[in-house]
C-alpha cells in the first residue's frame, strides 16, 4: 500500500516507519497496526521514523501522544526520528517534545 | 454600481495578458477573483482529497512552498473536523468553496452535522470533545497559526461552518 506504514522490530525496539501523508485516516490504521505489533513482541521502545512523511496535522499528534501514554504505562519510551523540516514544526508547535525524543544517533541504522 | 463593474457583477474573471522576457506570454488573474465549490462524503479518505484540491487550486497564485503546506494542514484540520465531529454517528456531506482574490486565498468548510454549543470553548488549545478518541485538541490552533483569519460559526443542530483567510507573498509576475 502506497500510503501504508511498515513496521520492524529489532530485539525489544519497534520501529514504525510512517506513510507519506500523516493525517486522522491514516494514523486510525497506524494505531491498529502498532498495537498488534506490540502484541507479538515485547516491547520497551517505539520509534517512529518520518523518512518517507511530507505531511502531517493535528491527528498525527493524537496518534503519537495515544502511542505515548501505552508505552509509558509499561515503562517504554517513544522516539521519533528522520523527521522534515515541516514535521519537525508540527512537532515543536505542539509541544510534544517534552515527552518524546529525537531518536538520531541511538543505533546504526541512521537515515535510511 | 457603475458600468466599470459590469465583469465582477457576472462573476467572470479578467485575465490580463503580461509580456514577459525572452517572449514569452504570462496571464495574471485581476482583483475580481474567482471560485471554486467541492462536495464530498464524509469518509475519513477525503481529507487527503480536499487538501489537495485546495493545493491545486491555490497554485494558480504561484504559492511558496510553505504557502501551500500552511493551507494543506488549515484544509486538513477543519475538513476532520466536519468529519468526525460535525457527522459524529451518521455520514453526510461536507462542502468546500475556496475562493482567490488578488493575493488573498479563502476557504470555507462547511457541515450539516451535530454544531458546536461552545465555539470559544471548542477553540481553547488542548480542549477535545473526544478525548477517548485520541485527539490532540490541536486543530483550531492549527488553523489559526497556519492561516492569517479564522472564524468559526456553528449552533447545536445546526451545522458547522469554518472561514479561513490566507494572503499570499506578494510575487513577481512571470
Amino acid at each position: 500500500m502506497e500510503n501504508g506504514t511498515n513496521y520492524k522490530v529489532r530485539g525489544t525496539v519497534l520501529y514504525a516507519f510512517m506513510p507519506r501523508e500523516v493525517d486522522h485516516h491514516s494514523s486510525m490504521l497506524m494505531k491498529d497496526g502498532i498495537t498488534k505489533a506490540r502484541v507479538s513482541t515485547p516491547v520497551t521502545s517505539l520509534v517512529f521514523d518520518f523518512s518517507k512523511t511530507d505531511f502531517m496535522d493535528s491527528a498525527g499528534i493524537g496518534m503519537l501522544l495515544g502511542r505515548y501514554k501505552e508505552m509509558a504505562a509499561i515503562g517504554g519510551e517513544v522516539f521519533v526520528r528522520n523527521t522534515s523540516p515541516r514535521v519537525k514544526r508540527i512537532l515543536e508547535m505542539s509541544g510534544i517534545y517534552r515527552i518524546i525524543r529525537d531518536w538520531d544517533g541511538k543505533d546504526g541504522e541512521g537515515s535510511r | 454600481m457603475g458600468m466599470g463593474t459590469v465583469p465582477e457583477e457576472r462573476g467572470m474573471k479578467e485575465i490580463r495578458n503580461v509580456e514577459t522576457g525572452a517572449g514569452r506570454t504570462g496571464t495574471a488573474v485581476s482583483e475580481v477573483g474567482e471560485s471554486v465549490y467541492l462536495e464530498f462524503e464524509s469518509r475519513s479518505h477525503n481529507e487527503q482529497f480536499a487538501r489537495v484540491v485546495a493545493a491545486v487550486f491555490a497554485a494558480r497564485l504561484d504559492p511558496t512552498v510553505e504557502e501551500v503546506e500552511d493551507l494543506k494542514t488549515a484544509v486538513s484540520e477543519a475538513v476532520t473536523n466536519a468529519i468526525i465531529h460535525g457527522y459524529e454517528k451518521e455520514e453526510g456531506m461536507v462542502h468546500m468553496k475556496l475562493t482567490i482574490k488578488g493575493r488573498e486565498l479563502s476557504v470555507e468548510v462547511r457541515d450539516e452535522g451535530v454544531g458546536i454549543a461552545d465555539v470559544k470553548k471548542a477553540m481553547e488549545p488542548l480542549y477535545t470533545s473526544k478525548p477517548s478518541r485520541e485527539r490532540s485538541g490541536m486543530g483550531f490552533s492549527f488553523m489559526e497559526a497556519f492561516m492569517d483569519e479564522v472564524w468559526v460559526d456553528s449552533a447545536p443542530g445546526r451545522g458547522t461552518v469554518v472561514r479561513m483567510v490566507k494572503r499570499l507573498e506578494e510575487r513577481p509576475v512571470r
